[in-house]
């Protein structure tokens, strides 16, 4: 039983691994992070190129949100004061624009009484403080 | 990490400033001011007829009919771009809540219908049977309807559109209010900008849009009030409006000030 062992120990001992696997090992073992470098200057530079990647990698991601999220707004905020953004001229008066619309309910007031005086043109009647120019009183 | 915080705050924020100018909606009248020039032209054109005296009778009667036919028609024209007017108002609104929603329906139901009660009397003109006295007889009429039915329904869709642009305009105003506020106290250390002489103008927009705020709310309550009367309704919808116009005249004073400090 002892000699049996023996032997298939010193046969264990001619095996070669195979010539696949190391190749494939060795490339595993390339992209391992490296072990502590003991060199304190080389180690300094390792450090600070690493440090340099990450903030090329944010400073890119935050550049292509930038363009897309806010790429015409900048352009347009560029050529402004720039200071106090919220209360650009512009942007206030495009904002107030809705008086225009107040105007227009007045408009349908003119309008009403125009369309009155019309009809009495056709009919002959006075224009007096009839109906449509009652009603003029109540749309605004 | 604290940079790609602050530049994202300060595209966000950019953004953000970009999308509201763009809320608010210039409105269009030119098909009205096309129909009104044409009404215009017409009322004109009648009158000169009937001031003619070198016609024989029979000459006269028969261009005051079709100068009066000529009227009539373009009055209907004109307000069938009025009530088209309202509907497309009507049909562009977004985002309502249900209440508002169903009112909207109901309203374009109604116009539809006075839409097409205009588009039928308007038939009634091409009847060859139509004399003069027929043609006054239709314009009396229409009158009444335009009084009796017309105009209660249209000012109560104008009163709703009002309704509704009050609550739009007073969130933006809000909104702005707000921004301005923040900006404030991020330049409340500046040397540039002297808040302290912006501040007391902000606390005035505050007044007047907690004023505007209270009449906002007055106004969706008369909106579903049977008991409410339309002059009721747009006296403070009207109110609301000019009240967030007051806040922008200040805000622009605010700007203008602002200008003066830069130097600019």
């Amino acid at each position: 039983m002892e000699d049996h062992l023996i032997k298939i120990l010193k046969e264990f001992r001619g095996i070669q691994p195979d010539p696949g696997f190391i190749k494939r090992s060795r490339l595993a073992l390339s992209v391992l992070p490296p072990q502590r470098i003991s060199n304190p200057v080389r180690r300094g530079v390792m450090e600070a190129m690493e440090s340099f990647k990450f903030a090329t990698a944010i400073t890119f991601a935050s550049l292509m949100l930038f363009l897309i999220a806010g790429g015409v707004s900048y352009f347009k905020f560029k050529n402004s004061p720039g200071i106090l953004g919220s209360i650009q001229e512009q942007d206030l008066k495009d904002e107030a624009a809705f008086s225009i619309q107040l105007g227009e309910a007045k408009y349908f007031e003119q309008s009403s009484e125009e369309v009155a005086s019309a009809l009495n043109k056709i009919s002959e009647e006075k224009d007096r403080d009839d109906a449509d120019l009652l009603l003029n009183s109540l749309i605004l | 990490m604290k940079i790609f915080a602050i530049i994202l705050t300060f595209v966000v924020s950019l953004a953000y400033l970009n999308v509201e100018a763009a809320e608010v909606v210039a409105p269009s009248n030119s098909e009205l001011k096309e129909a009104q020039n044409e009404l215009d032209n017409s009322i004109q054109n009648l009158e000169d007829v009937k001031e003619k005296k070198e016609l024989t009778p029979e000459e006269k009667d028969r261009l005051e009919l079709e100068a009066s036919k000529k009227v009539l028609a373009e009055v209907i024209q004109f307000s069938i771009a009025e009530t088209s007017n309202i509907i497309d108002k009507l049909g562009q609104l977004t985002d309502l809540k249900e209440k508002y929603a169903e009112s909207r329906e109901g309203y374009l139901i109604i116009l539809e219908d006075l839409f097409k009660f205009q588009e039928d009397y308007l038939l009634k003109l091409e009847d060859e049977a139509l004399d003069l006295a027929g043609v006054k007889k239709l314009a009396v009429a229409f009158k009444k309807w335009r009084f009796d039915i017309y105009g209660p329904a249209l000012r109560d869709a104008i009163n709703f559109l009002l309704v509704l642009q009050g609550n739009e305009v007073l969130a933006v105003a809000e909104k702005r209010h707000s921004k301005i506020s923040g900006d404030l106290k991020i330049l409340k250390n500046s040397k540039i900008i002297k808040v302290e002489l912006l501040h007391p103008i902000l606390n005035e927009t505050r007044l007047i849009l907690d004023d505007a705020s209270l009449l906002n709310v007055r106004a969706n309550q008369l909106l579903f009030d049977a008991s409410s009367t339309p002059a009721q309704l747009s006296g403070a919808t009207e109110s609301v409006l000019v009240k967030v116009k007051q806040v922008y005249a200040k805000f622009l004073e605010m700007s203008a000030l602002v200008k003066k400090m830069l130097g600019k």
